[in-house]
């Protein structure tokens, strides 16, 4: 180091071509004369002293062409001279700095460096310093502080020692270093297995996450073949990485197994990167190394589960397939026998009117009134389990058109009702129309069917503002319920009449409700015992207005 | 035709049945004319005129034939099949009356060119007045075409 320091001075002052300007100072180490060493070298140090007004001229201009700043200080700390670099890095004029106390571009380190111990003189201080790139802090005008790198060197002039110091700016290397720093601390402390090795296999470098994956420490596998990584057999795998590798190639998430130092097997994911040297030759290779035994395994359950679920599923397709059987032989099997038992009935009061006792027609009357009920009761239960089944085909519908439907229809069947009925202006929306309508078709003839004690029967059908939606209602003055009964309501079979009083399955609402769920929306209703009742029901939680609809009323509902 | 050339071809497995559909078409005197078919390879020999039916002629094709799905050994779909494929039998009315309303069979049937897809009522008298209404309407009511245009063998009318 000593000598390195001597060199660049020494050539410091060939630079300047004007040997004769300076003399060497007897070096006081080695006891030789500075005329005599100068060519040959001092091996510890040359003090170089300013002889008269032109070197001290000459002086100045090398301080001035110099890249780095330069401050000239003498043995009390106060700056001498500087150049234009070192005004700019701290930000002052010449002028300002010239006589002043150099801590204040440099608060700390400098300055106490130029002060003499008892044993030690100024030069002896300095001596030890010469050289040495010393770390400091500068401060500039404006009281920022940067980190800097001084170099000194002393020179005797007419007023005494001065020290030259050469300062550079070391912020951005600070920045780098800290960065280099934060990496390789970042590499040691990572959980990924990062190491290095050379084309050969030698591993160079192992950090934490390859001794924590591995099980071998540093010590352990620095300078081992990174075949101890592979089971048995697998040499060929790494031999054809690396070829990859010396082309410069790089592989990423190359999936294999490893052994560990204890023998167990391990899956790791490895991405491989050739190392190169300065000049671009690639000279070894990188490798990061992720342990993937439990994703592997976690892979393996989800394939697992995933055959179940297929299983699965075919299953539910069997059961389905079978449920569509069912529903077939119901609706065949099951309606035959039925229609055979209302016909005969029915012919047998026709044809045979004469013979029976008028018990005996009364009994027939209830077999027919039975089957009536039971015809209808499947025909109820496939209606419900064939909405459970449909795909919804929607299309934009106007809901008026599907009320004036099952209007007109209701009004055909009840000829002798007295009805006033108040439909409000429905708005477009987005359904399935044929199941639609089998909403309203059993709202309505509910409303039609539990109403028949009023005259007039009074059934409005509009729509009301229900928490931000629009709700559709289907409201009667009809014989209504009790609301301790509501939860019953939609439930299959569930009936709150008796059925001589009002006929019915209980399957009704329980499909209306289906199709309301399987459209998005929610029913509800509200009545009172002999005060009439009121359905609600929304579709799905779209609030936009069907812009195909131009009298829209207010939204989808 | 002949008198003795039944008018409707009856295919029904089921005797209670094809003595309901009977009496609902007897009492609009149309009880005379039909023929029952008990199962669909019976129905396919007399509208094909094979088998025991070998004598009958294409000449006199039922005006109608009501024909349930669900059949022992050959099923409607494949009788309904059969006629609608072929030129000889294509414009022969088929009214489908059955028991059940699959949706998947009714589409089958539909594209398969069916005439209409009925599925009896369990009340009896729907239907009776449904077979009454399909007797009159495909015998009294409808016109058939002229039955040289669907004989290849014979271009035109004589």
């Amino acid at each position: 180091m000593a000598r390195e320091s001597f060199k660049s001075s020494y050539r410091g002052f060939v630079l300047t071509g004007k040997e004769s300007y300076f003399r060497f100072r007897p070096c006081q180490h080695i006891k030789c004369r500075a005329g005599q060493s100068n060519r040959r070298g001092c091996s510890e140090m040359g003090l170089a002293i300013i002889e008269s007004k032109e070197s001290d001229a000459k002086y100045r201009g090398l301080i001035e062409a110099a890249p780095d700043a330069m401050v000239v200080v003498n043995k009390a700390g106060e700056i001498v001279l500087l150049n234009i670099q070192a005004e700019k890095q701290f930000g002052y004029r010449r002028d300002e700095l010239v006589g002043k106390n150099v801590k204040n571009i440099i608060p700390e380190g400098f300055a106490e460096r130029l002060i003499a111990d008892a044993p030690r003189s100024v030069e002896d201080a300095l001596a030890q310093q010469i050289g040495t790139g010393i770390e400091l802090t500068g401060r500039r005008k404006n009281g920022s502080d940067f980190p800097i790198e001084i170099m000194l060197s002393p020179l005797e002039s007419a007023e005494g020692i001065l020290v030259t110091a050469a300062i550079r700016d070391i912020s951005a290397r600070k920045v780098v270093e800290e960065t280099l720093a934060r990496l390789a601390a970042i590499v040691e402390s990572s959980n990924d297995a990062i190491l290095i090795k050379s084309l050969d296999g030698i591993i160079l470098s192992w950090n934490q996450g390859a001794e924590h994956l591995y099980g071998y420490s540093a010590k352990e596998a620095v300078g081992q073949s990174i075949a101890i990584l592979a089971p048995p057999g697998d040499g060929d795998e790494i031999r054809d990485i690396l070829r990859e590798i010396v082309q410069g190639r790089r592989i990423e998430h190359y999936e294999i197994q490893r052994v560990r130092k204890d023998g167990q097997r391990i899956d790791v994911s490895l991405t491989i990167s050739p190392v190169k040297d300065s000049t671009g030759r690639v000279v070894g290779a990188s490798t990061i190394g992720r342990d993937i035994t439990d994703q592997k395994r976690a892979e393996g359950e989800i394939k697992a589960l995933n055959s179940a679920l297929r299983e699965r599923m075919a299953e539910v397709d069997a059961a389905n397939k079978e449920l569509e059987a069912f529903t077939y032989s119901v609706s065949h099997d099951l309606r035959a026998p039925l229609r055979h038992v209302d016909g005969f009935s029915k012919l047998l009061l026709e044809q045979h009117e004469a013979e029976l006792s008028p018990e005996a027609r009364g009994y027939v009357a209830i077999i027919r009134d039975s089957v009536l009920q039971m015809g209808m009761l499947i025909d109820d239960l496939l209606n419900l389990t064939r909405v459970g089944r449909t795909q919804l085909s929607m299309q934009v519908t106007g809901l008026n058109t599907l009320v004036e439907e099952v209007r007109t229809e209701l009004a055909r069947a009840n000829p002798d009702r007295m009805i006033e009925w108040k439909v409000d202006e429905l708005p477009f929306v987005d359904c399935d129309p044929a199941l639609m309508k089998q909403v309203f078709i059993n709202l309505l003839s509910n409303a039609v069917k539990f109403t028949r004690p009023r005259k007039p029967a009074v059934i409005e059908v509009g729509t009301v503002l229900q928490e931000g939606q629009r709700a559709v209602f289907v409201r009667d003055n009809g014989v209504g319920f009790s609301m301790k009964y509501v939860n019953k309501l939609f439930w299959v079979f569930q009936r709150l009449h008796r059925a001589e009083d009002f006929e019915g399955t209980g399957v009704g609402l329980a499909t209306v409700q289906r199709i309301i769920r399987k459209h998005g929306g929610r029913i509800w209703a509200e009545a009172g015992l002999d005060k009439g009742a009121t359905f609600y029901f929304t579709l799905g939680s779209g609030d936009d207005p069907q812009p195909e609809n131009p009298t829209n009323s207010g939204g989808a509902i | 035709m002949t008198p003795k050339d039944p008018q409707i071809l009856l295919v029904e497995d089921n005797a209670k049945d094809v003595t309901l559909t009977l009496h609902a078409l007897s009492e609009e005197n149309l009880g005379n004319s039909i023929q029952v078919a008990r199962d669909g390879e019976e129905a396919l020999d007399f509208l094909f005129c094979r088998g025991e039916f070998a004598g009958r002629s294409f000449d006199h094709p039922p005006r109608l034939v009501l024909l349930d799905l669900k059949l022992p050994k050959v099923d409607g779909l494949e009788v309904l099949s059969a006629v609608k494929g072929d030129p000889r039998t294509q414009a022969i009315p088929i009214v489908i009356l059955t028991s059940s309303r699959q949706e998947s069979e009714l589409v089958e049937c539909y594209k398969l060119g069916v005439n209409a897809y009925i599925q009896k009522p369990v009340e009896f008298d729907a239907f009776r007045k449904t077979v009454k209404q399909l007797g009159v309407f495909w015998l009294v009511a409808n016109e058939p075409p002229p039955l040289t245009s669907f004989r290849p063998d014979r271009t035109t009318e004589p």
